[in-house]
């Protein structure tokens, strides 16, 4: 957890998905909730934009022209070491041998698509309460 | 006119804005504002001497109200003489905001500059106007999208998430839980015919009481009725228009009723309800009647596979039977291992699959010794070494004559080893510990306990306190110390079940 980050700021989501549709579904559904999301189409982007806004949350699409969003995973291990991230995969398919990588953390969920808007809402929700709770203590 | 009120999406950094207001300030528009439809001021541009000294402060709020409620573009002198111009944000009947403009004193422009301006503003407000319409097209485009993807991850989930061995009730369960957060009603039940009505529902918090919850019984028993007779959807819109609902009605304004079902198989009905007011409509009936047919499939799904079990099961039964009939001391045998290693996956949590697999391997286990001779099976005294061999082949027979049967692939193992012994001392294999399948252990002890309790042609039964203590000195040793354990906890319920068959046997016996 960052010392600097003032914990009444809202929380910042970034989507990845290179379907626009995706991500303007996920802006609505969590701004009304309170949060500030930001968009990338491609984990390029996504990745120039961790670095610039240093958000708390990622949605990201797995199939994507370019680097895929499991690559964009591993790169975000590595560039942001002191900082806590929290990583939703929200796909239709994944191997099996990548689903296990990303099951076998707790900063990181699968949620298949077609998916509920709501319950991308709850599983951030869930991750926010589990994190202001290790903060008190 | 009656207009709603939209938010204002603005940016004085747009290159069509820039473009304008330059040519507007040049024209001697000094000071450009934009104010939402609460006439907060959410950006400004130029620098009007009038506006920065306060002078205007009264005339502007004013102008734009006026603007606002006529939907015209109003002038007025501010209290330094600056022309003030306010021009309407508006489309259709969507009210954005208002545009500001202060102008140079007439005199000291050119004269056709001052009105000459007016079709200018005109076009710039009616496209700020259809950017913030369009902005709101889309976010309401966009919710409706929301409420699609919801929709299309329930019917998703219907069919893939739900086991196939699901019971009737965790499937309702589910779609009633999954119905709520999409469908706009104050509450989702499911109404059930066999006995067990109600027994799933949903409902406001606020709304729970045990009064609404006797009307929404009583309800939901008519409606399951008129949904049978009809075989389709039944809404019924206004409760207090229907002569016999109307009583139960109280605060509920509007029911649905949904036929849980398919290929003439009704498994009760999905009834929804609106409270205070709010009536159904022909859109979320498909939507809702496409989940209760789904459902209806996936629950005969169920029924089907279950019945194919229980065929298979009692197919298994009837063979094993015929095997033990030859033999009156081992008549029933199989089945009460059966029994005794179906309590201890219960004692032991097994999961689902891992039950049904050791119901298969247990009733099948002693399959084998139907190829060991019967003199040997049969002899009253102790076995010479050569017969022992012979003995000790019948969990090897039993895998090998199964193993035809692709369904039973993954019992072999279990049948195989049952007879091997935790400190490897077992037979055929001499597996020992974790080596030892989990299901032929568990067997291991219910053939142990169901052995200790039952007469043999080399020895009588032991006392049934006797036979629990055996098997608890045998744990970690013989037999896998777990189910032992949840053997010795819960020892009566292996008394009741032994009372039981007993209690049956007299029974059983003038039947044959």
């Amino acid at each position: 957890m960052d010392a600097d980050r003032n914990p009444s700021e809202s929380m910042l989501v970034l989507s990845v998905d290179d379907d626009p549709c995706v991500s303007r579904v996920i802006q609505l559904k969590l701004e009304n909730a309170g949060y500030r999301v930001e968009k990338a189409t491609t984990a390029e982007e996504a990745i120039v934009k961790i670095k610039a806004l240093r958000p708390d949350v990622i949605i990201t699409d797995v199939k994507m022209p370019g680097m895929s969003g499991i690559d964009l995973c591993r790169a975000c291990e590595g560039l942001l070491l002191d900082h806590d991230l929290f990583t939703i995969v929200l796909t239709s398919q994944l191997d099996d041998k990548s689903r296990t990588w990303v099951e076998s953390s707790p900063k990181r969920r699968f949620i298949s698509k077609p998916f509920s808007p709501k319950m991308v809402l709850s599983t951030i929700e869930e991750y926010k309460r589990a994190r202001q709770l290790t903060c008190v203590v | 006119m009656s207009s709603t009120k939209g938010k204002l999406q603005v940016g004085l950094d747009w290159p069509e804005i820039t473009g304008l207001m330059r040519y507007l300030t040049e024209s001697g528009k000094l000071q450009i504002q934009f104010l939402d439809a609460e006439r907060h001021v959410l950006s400004e541009g130029g620098k009007c001497p009038s506006c920065t000294s306060g002078g205007c402060r009264g005339i502007r709020e004013q102008l734009a109200s006026r603007a606002l409620e006529t939907g015209k573009i109003c002038h007025a002198m501010c209290d330094m003489g600056v022309p003030v111009t306010a021009t309407p944000i508006a489309r259709f009947s969507t009210v954005f905001g208002a545009m500001l403009l202060c102008e140079m004193p007439a005199a000291c422009l050119p004269a056709q500059s001052v009105s000459g301006c007016d079709p200018l503003v005109n076009t710039l407000a009616s496209f700020v106007a259809r950017s913030s319409f369009y902005e709101l097209e889309v976010e309401s485009l966009t919710s409706d999208l929301a409420l699609r993807y919801e929709e299309l991850a329930m019917l998703y989930e219907i069919g893939e998430r739900i086991p196939i061995r699901a019971q009737i009730h965790t499937v309702m369960s589910y779609v009633v839980e999954r119905l709520k957060g999409v469908i706009d009603c104050d509450c989702v039940c499911w109404v059930a015919q066999n006995g067990d009505r109600h027994s799933i529902h949903w409902l406001k918090e606020q709304e729970r009481s045990d009064d609404f919850e006797q009307k929404l019984k009583l309800i939901g028993s008519e409606l399951d009725r008129r949904v049978t007779e009809k075989s389709d959807v039944v809404t019924v819109n206004d409760l207090s228009q229907d002569d016999t609902l109307r009583q139960y009605a109280g605060r509920i304004s509007s029911i649905s009723g949904y036929p849980v079902g398919t290929d003439g198989e009704h498994y009760g009905t999905l009834v929804l309800c609106k409270i205070g007011s709010g009536t159904f409509h022909s859109g979320e009936a498909m939507l809702v009647l496409a989940v209760t047919r789904k459902s209806g499939v996936v629950i005969r799904n169920a029924k089907l596979y279950q019945e194919l079990n229980e065929l298979f099961l009692s197919t298994i039964k009837a063979l094993v039977r015929i095997i033990e009939g030859k033999d009156a001391y081992t008549r029933g045998h199989s089945e009460r291992v059966s029994a005794f290693s179906g309590m201890l996956a219960d004692f032991l949590n097994l999961p689902v699959e891992e039950k049904e697999a050791l119901s298969w391997s247990s009733l099948l286990h002693d399959i084998g010794k139907i190829k060991v001779p019967e003199e040997i099976l049969k002899k009253p005294g102790s076995l010479t070494k050569d017969e022992f061999a012979v003995i000790m082949q019948h969990p090897g027979f039993g895998a090998e004559m199964l193993s035809p049967i692709s369904q039973l692939k993954h019992c072999l193992p279990d049948i195989r080893h049952h007879h091997e012994r935790i400190d490897g001392k077992g037979y055929p294999d001499r597996l020992q510990g974790d080596e030892i399948p989990l299901r032929a252990r568990i067997i291991a002890v219910a053939d142990t306990f169901d052995a200790l309790t039952s007469d043999r042609c080399y020895r009588p039964r032991f006392g049934i306190e006797k036979a629990f203590q055996i098997v608890e000195e045998a744990a970690g040793t013989q037999l896998y110390a777990d189910a032992a354990q949840a053997m010795a906890a819960n020892k009566q319920a292996f008394v009741e079940y032994i009372e039981s068959i007993k209690a049956m046997a007299p029974a059983a016996a003038a039947q044959q």
